[in-house]
């Protein structure tokens, strides 16, 4: 992504005469580029993504030893800690949201002792 | 008696009229507002990008100079939340076709970007975003299947920002360079303080919910997984700006990979 931004304000450098001069094709020119450049973007890594991992994961699956519960806690636990490090600074700073938080913690929990 | 002139900028009917396929073409363009963004001018090309079809509404259209200075006036610099952009771009089209001067709309458009930056970053980053996903995070804790849960995220988080955009394109063509009165829109200023904490109240609701979906029965398991969550969560809080929460999760993964494979 920062690559692109640095290609974008090339493309834009490049079009600096035109857009001062207000052209019309070039502000759409310009645009279209990033639009187009980040498509591929999107596309080559999710291509790489695809060719990489999925081998690879089955691969590791072969021969995994872990039981598949322990497995399924531990990835899971660890993207809710990411999660709830992530919430927090976002809600760190509101009291209710604290609350409101504890409070649905605590129906959550009943749910799962009720159920 | 000489009749008494109204400033443009205190008009309160645009000097020209918006057509629909104007309108519709501009919030269209608003979805790729952000498709040129770069370090040096940041969202300017897209803000002119997005104003052009109103622009060609400029007496001459678009080969004349007044076209040329004002699409490239807006396409320099300029800084604000992608979503609430659509409320500058409103405003500043307003401008432009009423004829205002160059300099007085240059100082509107730097005034703009800041408060457009700040009060989007509240509303979205820190309050519909989390919030959509983690109502989505409840939906698969209640058993909601795939299409369920992506309907809520994409379903909630569409809703907001395409409302927003057109809610702004609206609001910045209708008070023109007084669109700073409709920042102070109730929804605007109180919406953070009533998203968060109902983001919040989903998280705290399908966090247990999703991991016990996720883990399978046994409490025992679920517990010590909750409470490593917890620990983790406090080991990411307290290495707050060392290392970010998501490179140490994937380092945890990979060794958790490499144990169960190697051993």
């Amino acid at each position: 992504m920062v690559k692109l931004r640095q290609q974008n304000a090339r493309w834009a450098a490049g079009s600096r005469q035109a857009l001062d001069a207000g052209a019309r094709g070039a502000v759409i020119d310009v645009q279209l580029k990033g639009l187009t450049a980040d498509l591929a973007r999107g596309a080559l890594l999710t291509a790489l993504a695809l060719l990489v991992f999925v081998p690879l994961a089955d691969a590791s699956l072969a021969l995994w030893t872990v039981d598949a519960r322990v497995s399924r806690a531990v990835a899971a636990g660890i993207a809710t800690s990411v999660a709830a490090g992530a919430a927090w600074k976002i809600f760190h700073s509101s009291m209710p949201a604290r609350w409101t938080f504890v409070v649905g913690l605590v129906a959550g929990l009943s749910i799962l002792g009720a159920g | 008696m000489a009749p008494v002139l109204t400033p443009p900028h205190l008009r309160a009917v645009p000097r020209v009229r918006l057509p629909a396929h104007t309108q519709l073409a501009m919030l269209l363009r608003m979805l790729a507002i952000q498709g040129s963004w770069n370090y040096e001018t940041l969202l300017g090309n897209g803000i002119g990008f997005c104003m052009e079809p109103a622009l060609r509404l400029l007496p001459g259209g678009i080969h004349t100079p007044r076209f040329k200075e004002a699409l490239a006036r807006q396409s320099r610099y300029f800084n604000a939340h992608p979503y609430l952009a659509s409320v500058a771009v409103g405003a500043l089209a307003r401008a432009e076709l009423d004829g205002e001067s160059p300099e007085k709309i240059e100082r509107f458009r730097t005034a703009l970007a800041g408060p457009l930056g700040s009060v989007g970053d509240r509303l979205i980053w820190a309050g519909w975003l989390p919030l959509s996903s983690f109502a989505a995070l409840a939906v698969f804790g209640f058993g909601g299947g795939v299409v369920a849960v992506l309907a809520t995220f994409l379903g909630l988080y569409n809703a907001g920002h395409l409302a927003m955009r057109a809610w702004g394109l609206r609001v910045g063509w209708r008070h023109g360079m007084l669109v700073a009165r409709a920042l102070a829109n109730p929804v605007l200023r109180r919406g953070p303080h009533v998203i968060a904490p109902l983001a919040a109240f989903a998280a705290g609701l399908g966090v247990p919910l999703a991991l016990l979906r996720i883990i399978g029965p046994g409490r025992a398991l679920l517990g010590v997984a909750l409470i490593g969550a917890a620990l983790g969560a406090l080991l990411i809080v307290r290495l707050h700006g060392r290392v970010e929460g998501w490179r140490l999760a994937l380092g945890v993964l990979a060794a958790l990979v490499l144990f169960s494979v190697a051993r």
